[in-house]
């Protein structure tokens, strides 16, 4: 039994390094997260008022609920920063987690890196022991350094802790998800596909338990859900962390199962044979489509079921609104309808989706650069391709994919709006989601730009991502200066709803989005094509 | 404009970074010949051979490719040229069918008749996903792509690293009926014996220099052959006879290697001495490059 384990400490040195680079940006951003909630909460709260005002706030808005969970306690610091940390930050760690152990795991098996490792003396269990090891430690560090940051800023003990071993715990636990994932799919970029969208579906679920009436059991369903009950700051309650580290160890049980079953570099589902000719895929935007084409329908599919939802989340927010006057009365400054509120709602969720069609964007056009470097642009150039040509075979997949997506969903949110009468214009909210493309595109800008000029560089087009999430969901409840949430495309998106509505912005976003996208064909006409 | 070589470079300097794979590297390719470029690992053949491809951007020197620049006239040139790398890598989605069809058809000059040929000469599955192919079948199907390709010149990196003997000797064959139908290959390769079977010229490249370019002829004449004779009585002078190196001498039984130049008259030195017996081996360019790759400066 234990030669089956050999090695296994001598690769997770390695492994620990290559990872901890890997991890430092997600690690920074849930340090930040956390650690800003808790120093900006005195300075823009300072009186009880403000902070009962602030409850309010948030109460009336459930895109807030939607993406944090609801708010226990936002009556302190600790519970202001746990509300901002414990879903969003077990988010973040958790994607950390996925990435890690499918890079340690599949990715190097792919690559046939790890069958120059595995034919040494390692046992069976090695790689995959490593590759939970290294997400696990990093899983711990987030947590620990999170913790020690707060209580370094002077939040309580108790419930800095309890975060710190919530984040750590939720990272764990999709350790062992991705873990298994990887023993299931026949390759890394389908393993971390499958780790990812059961992450993001957990997200959504405990998302809708969260603002949808009658919904909140369907919380125990996701991993992210009994993270929250751990009720950080009023209860510190530990005993859903250990339900949620049985359940990981059940997983992982499995995946070990798994991995002793299954030939190196395979999946358990074996390829079959396929096509002796090409057909439509032999044209350089057959090819491109070909190789996106799980990516185009697994987003397609996401953004349909991310419609659905809020739709229906919206239709229930609509009568919640109806219901308390007082309440929109408090948000809505001047006057302002039900109707309205329900629409700036809408307006919100619209932002949030850009922001992930964005995302969609971004990695269809990286997609080109992980062709690159994996040495399969070259034979495509040595062919009659013009360098033009090429990229924009996957340029055009980046801009059809997010315009239709964000198409789809407002035309879902406004048809199941429409069904269940609530009180928002469909045509309304089909425009506003046509006009938050000019901002998404921008943000897809940044990742053509970079992909064509600097592929070294194209960490900015993740920052850029980041940075529009931060300013749009946090921004206005800091209280930031209008000149610092500008910075964010998506504070220039106009308002379908508003008479006289100024198109300037758009026309920028759109000039700027041109600008963008020219830079990335200019550059990608004058770079070397090797590995980046 | 088309000037009779299909390949000319002239002082070619490329660099990444700082450091420097390419110095004032030129060479030039015949129409209609096979050109060997041998060098070691790391020497540049690779870098060279994608600036030709355009993957590249030179950082200065004179590049002339099929009358055009490499750099500047992609599409156009890339019609009349195919190109094999040593390390092929495949979607791994795609069958390896659908892959010859796919890197042909983006070519254009596409010849269905000698794809089914060569697929069978080769004896490939093309039905399988790349992912599951072995390397020399992922070798075998970047060779098929590029070879049903009707296309002028041929640009192969180390193209059978990977393949059997059986299917090195079709590889052999194939490139020859390219070179009959006057067809310009440029092979970077580290199998001596292939270069010998199919190259008429050769340049050698170390540290991003071509230091040594010639006919394969002119090679072989700088190379030694081996010589190992029994004799009626062994000459005194023989250790002064032109080219002689390695001499040993065991009663009445010799061995040495001789400069293949120098070949004619031992042969007579030998013959006045009443030759017993007589084995001699082929001039072995193996061990001549070996030499070039060790001592570039040495002459
Ligand atoms: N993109 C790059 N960035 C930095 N250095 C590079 C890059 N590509 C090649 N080199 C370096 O340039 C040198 C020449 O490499 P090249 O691949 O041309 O060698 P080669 O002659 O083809 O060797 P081999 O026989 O091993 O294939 C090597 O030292 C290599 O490390
Ligand atoms: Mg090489």
């Amino acid at each position: 039994m234990k030669n089956k384990f050999e090695g296994t400490l001598v690769l997770y040195k390695v492994a620990l390094r290559l990872s901890f680079k890997a991890a430092l940006p997600w690690i920074i951003g849930v340090v930040l997260l956390a650690v800003s909630s808790q120093v900006a909460y005195a300075n823009i709260f300072p009186t009880p008022e403000d902070q009962r005002n602030l409850a309010m706030a948030v109460q009336a808005n459930p895109a807030f609920s939607l993406v944090f969970g609801n708010a226990d306690n936002l009556l302190t610091a600790e519970g202001f920063t746990a509300w901002r940390t414990v879903v969003l930050g077990s988010f973040l760690v958790s994607m950390m987690s996925i990435l890690i152990v499918t890079k340690q795991s599949r990715a190097k098996e792919d690559s046939g890196e790890e069958e120059l490792i595995a034919s040494s003396v390692v046992g069976r269990y090695a790689i995959i022991t490593v590759a939970i090891a290294a997400a696990f430690s990093a899983s711990i560090i987030a947590g620990v350094t999170v913790a020690a940051s707060l209580i370094a800023t002077g939040a309580g003990v108790d419930s800095s802790v309890a975060l710190g071993a919530t984040l750590a715990t939720s990272g764990m636990v999709f350790a062992t998800v991705a873990a298994l994932c990887s023993q299931l799919a026949s390759h890394s970029r389908a393993a971390t596909s499958f780790a990812v969208t059961f992450l993001g579906f957990t997200y959504l679920l405990r998302g809708v338990a969260d603002t949808v009436d009658g919904a909140s059991w369907m919380a125990v369903l996701s991993p992210l859900g009994w993270a929250q009950k751990t009720e950080v700051s009023t209860t510190n309650t530990y005993a859903p962390l250990f339900v949620l580290l049985i359940i990981g160890l059940i997983i992982m049980t499995v995946a070990y199962l798994m991995r002793s079953r299954r030939d190196f570099g395979q999946g358990l589902i074996a390829d079959t044979p396929g096509h002796a000719r090409a057909g439509r895929d032999g044209t350089i935007q057959g090819l491109a489509f070909r190789l996106q084409r799980s990516t185009i329908i697994g987003w397609t599919l996401a953004f349909v079921f991310i419609g659905a939802t809020f739709g229906y989340l919206l239709t229930s927010v609509g009568d919640t609104f109806g219901a308390n006057e007082g309440l929109s009365k408090f948000i809505g400054a001047e006057g302002a309808s039900n109707i309205n509120f329900a629409f700036e709602f809408a307006k919100t969720l619209l932002t949030i989706i850009g922001i992930i069609v964005a995302a969609y964007g971004t990695q269809v056009i990286f997609r080109l650069l992980n062709e690159e470097n994996s040495h399969r642009i070259e034979p495509l150039l040595s062919g009659a391709v013009t360098r033009r040509r090429l990229f924009s075979s996957h340029v055009i997949i980046a801009l059809a994919g997010t315009f239709s997506s964000l198409t789809i969903v407002g035309v879902l949110i406004a048809a199941i709006t429409h069904i269940n009468n609530t009180n928002i214009e469909s045509v309304e909210v089909i425009l506003q989601a046509l006009l938050t493309i000019p901002a998404m595109l921008v943000l897809v800008g940044i990742g053509i730009a970079s992909a064509g000029m600097r592929p070294s560089l194209r960490g900015i087009a993740w920052v850029g991502i980041a940075v529009s999430f931060g300013l749009t969901i946090l921004g206005p409840i800091l209280q930031m200066d209008d000149k610092i949430l500008a910075v964010s495309p998506f504070w220039h998106v106009a308002d379908a709803s508003a008479s006289n509505t100024s198109l300037l912005g758009t026309v920028v976003l759109l000039s700027i989005s041109l600008c963008l996208i020219t830079a990335g064909y200019v550059g990608y006409r004058n770079r070397d094509i090797a590995r980046t | 404009m088309m000037t009779e070589n299909v390949i000319e470079i002239q002082n070619l300097n490329k660099s990444f970074g700082k450091f420097k794979a390419l110095s004032n590297l030129s060479l030039s390719v015949k129409k209609g010949e096979v050109h060997g470029f041998l060098g070691p690992n790391g020497s540049g053949k690779s870098t060279t051979i994608r600036v030709l491809l355009g993957l590249l951007k030179a950082d200065s020197g004179a590049i002339n490719l099929l009358g055009g620049n490499p750099w500047k006239q992609v599409a156009q040139l890339h019609k009349n040229l195919a190109y094999v790398p040593g390390d092929v890598s495949l979607w791994p989605d795609l069958t390896g069918g659908e892959a010859i069809d796919i890197l042909a058809k983006l070519r254009g000059n596409f010849d269905e008749e000698r794809r089914e040929q060569l697929i069978k000469s080769f004896e490939l599955d093309p039905t399988k996903k790349s992912r599951t192919y072995s390397k020399g079948n992922r070798q075998k199907v970047a060779i098929i792509a590029a070879l049903c390709s009707n296309v002028d010149l041929y640009i192969l990196d180390e193209p059978t690293s990977g393949l059997d003997p059986l299917m090195e000797a079709v590889f052999q064959q194939e490139i020859l009926k390219e070179k009959k139908a006057g067809k310009t290959v440029l092979l970077s390769s580290h199998i001596m014996s292939e270069v010998e079977a199919l190259a008429d010229h050769i340049s050698i490249i170390r540290d991003g220099t071509i230091i040594e370019t010639g006919s394969l002829s002119d090679m072989r004449q700088q190379s030694y052959s081996k010589v190992s004779a029994e004799l009626r009585a062994i000459p005194p002078d023989i250790k002064q006879a032109a080219g002689v190196k390695n001499l040993v001498i065991d009663g009445n039984h010799l061995s040495c290697s001789i400069e293949t130049n120098e070949l004619e008259n031992f042969m007579k030195i030998l013959a006045n001495n009443g030759i017993k017996s007589l084995v001699t081996e082929p001039p072995s360019l193996e061990e001549l490059f070996k030499k070039k790759y060790e001592n570039p400066i040495e002459q």
